[in-house]
């Protein structure tokens, strides 16, 4: 599903974000990035979603290879990645269901489709009661799901996940874990960049760790630190 | 109505009048750019249209002198008539020339009360193919024993066109200095409202929106503001036609004028350009917001 190879990628000719690192994801894979802040796991993600372009290296992502793309095919490659964020990225002055089927009106879902896949999204997540509520009316927990169903409503293949329970507790925290674990059994692939130690340890799930731009850990079943 | 359509409109509006007084000026600059690009095209329809209907009647008048012989008054008129130029001949005797003086100062009793046809020099009216052309006439006869003067009566209408040409050199000049701020307040309006929206710009990125869709919206702000300053440009002009062509009108009877009918005929060309270039301008101004 993802595959780097002897990807490298520096800022301004100086940063050194990600250094030689080669890794492949399989389908179905359920991935912690993890390394601490400045490690690259945001390139990482950047690479994938083509935000930024590696200096060297290939990378193939759903089959395709990212590096050297066409700009109009962006947009095909993004749809096959389901994307969600720390700051849940909602907009403010749209409803839960308006904010979903916004995924799906910009990419030209017909309004048919999107009146059958938006209650499913939110049906998945559990927030099908709340389909009218504006973001500001919900909890830091329900936003997340609100995108969650947001980047799953368009069946991407992958989903990428940067620091998704970062502002929530741990309580909600675990709820959005077992929401995402259960995407993932639905078949979906997932990378998700985290810090959040407990969560990486009770999931045992492979762990892929950076330090300062390189690959220093890619452990199947593994914890957040080193358990040998 | 679809999802796509409704989101397009939706957004177009709300850009609109998200920045109310900068659309407002955006407008009004573009307004007074189409307005001088459309009085600069006016002007040159009105010199088209006066030089049609004035140089048709224009003649050169070649007045004789009162010793010609007929035999040269006959060798002239023959040679005038061989010129490929020359369209028409016509003699005006003294006779002739004393009738048309009485027509044309019929209510000057004044000038009248001492002219004799003796007074009055006959001449040959001739008419040309190209108005152009006064001066192969001008140098081929003058000297001929028996000729008073040539005059090319094209001359009169000269410092008309002059004037004419400097009314449109000044609105075209006008236009070029007030364009440059139209495309400028269009450029800004667009990245105020790109800037405004750029976090929904983020996620469509996202979500897989292509570059095109996320364009549009913005896109059709500045066809819509172009389009809008172009309908009150064509109402300005319309207006402005209205009230002093016709007041010209009743001073200067000689001449045809334009009316509305000419500025509606330049609106579809006025139009067009608008919304071309605001189109353009909107694209161009948004390279930076959209960089994939």
């Amino acid at each position: 599903m993802i595959r780097f190879d002897h990807v490298s990628k520096t800022y301004k000719k100086t940063i050194r974000a990600l250094d030689d690192v080669s890794v492949e994801i399989g389908k179905g894979e359920f991935v912690f990035l993890v390394g601490s802040s400045g490690s690259g796991k945001s390139t990482f993600i950047k690479l994938l979603l083509k935000d930024v372009d590696p200096d060297t290296g290939d990378i193939h992502v759903a089959g395709k290879k990212v590096n050297g793309m066409r700009p109009w095919r962006v947009p095909t490659l993004r749809r096959e990645l389901g994307c969600v964020f720390q700051d849940f990225k909602l907009l403010e002055n749209k409803t839960v269901h308006e904010n979903v089927a916004f995924a799906q009106e910009v990419t030209g879902q017909s309004p048919a489709q999107i009146r059958v896949d938006v209650p499913d999204a939110l049906a998945v997540v559990g927030l099908g009661h709340k389909a009218d509520a504006l973001p500001h009316e919900l909890s830091g927990g329900e936003q997340q799901r609100v995108s969650i169903a947001r980047a799953i409503v368009n069946r991407p293949r992958i989903m990428l996940c940067d620091e998704p329970t970062g502002n929530l507790d741990p309580e909600t925290s675990v709820g959005i874990m077992k929401l995402l674990d259960q995407i993932n059994r639905a078949g979906t692939t997932i990378l998700m960049a985290t810090h959040d130690s407990h969560i990486v340890d009770s999931m045992r799930r492979r762990v892929i760790e950076l330090q300062d731009g390189q690959m220093v850990r890619d452990q199947a079943r593994g914890t957040y630190g080193y358990a040998g | 109505m679809t999802a796509r359509w409704r989101y397009l409109f939706g957004e177009v509006g709300i850009g609109l009048r998200r920045n109310l007084l900068m659309t407002l000026a955006t407008i009004m600059t573009v307004t007074v750019t189409l307005t001088m690009v459309g009085a600069s095209l006016l002007v040159q329809r009105q010199v088209d249209l006066a030089q049609r209907v004035l140089y048709a009647d224009v003649q050169v008048s070649i007045f004789l002198e009162d010793s010609i012989t007929p035999e040269q008054q006959a060798a002239l008129e023959n040679d005038l008539r061989a010129q490929a130029v020359v369209s028409e001949v016509i003699y005006e005797s003294k006779e002739d020339a004393f009738a048309n003086a009485q027509e044309i100062f019929a209510a000057e009793p004044l000038i009248l009360g001492d002219l004799t046809p003796d007074v009055l020099p006959a001449s040959f009216r001739v008419k040309l193919t190209d108005p152009e052309e006064f001066g192969v006439i001008a140098s081929l006869f003058s000297g001929r024993p028996g000729i008073d003067e040539i005059r090319d009566q094209g001359e009169i209408l000269e410092d008309f066109f002059t004037v004419m040409a400097k009314i449109r050199e000044f609105t075209t000049w006008i236009a070029a200095l007030i364009a440059i701020a139209a495309i400028s307040l269009v450029a800004t309006t667009i990245r105020l409202t790109a800037f405004a929206r750029r976090e929904q710009t983020a996620i469509m990125k996202l979500v897989g929106a292509t570059n095109w869709y996320i364009r549009l919206p913005f896109v059709l702000e500045g066809i819509t503001a172009s389009a809008v300053g172009a309908v009150l440009a064509l109402l300005l002009l319309s207006g402005a036609v209205n009230v002093y062509v016709s007041g010209l009108r009743q001073v200067v009877e000689f001449l045809p004028f334009i009316d509305v009918g000419d500025v509606v005929a330049i609106f579809p060309a006025l139009l067009i350009g608008a919304i071309v270039v605001g189109a353009t301008t909107s694209v161009v101004a948004l390279r930076r917001f959209l960089a994939v």
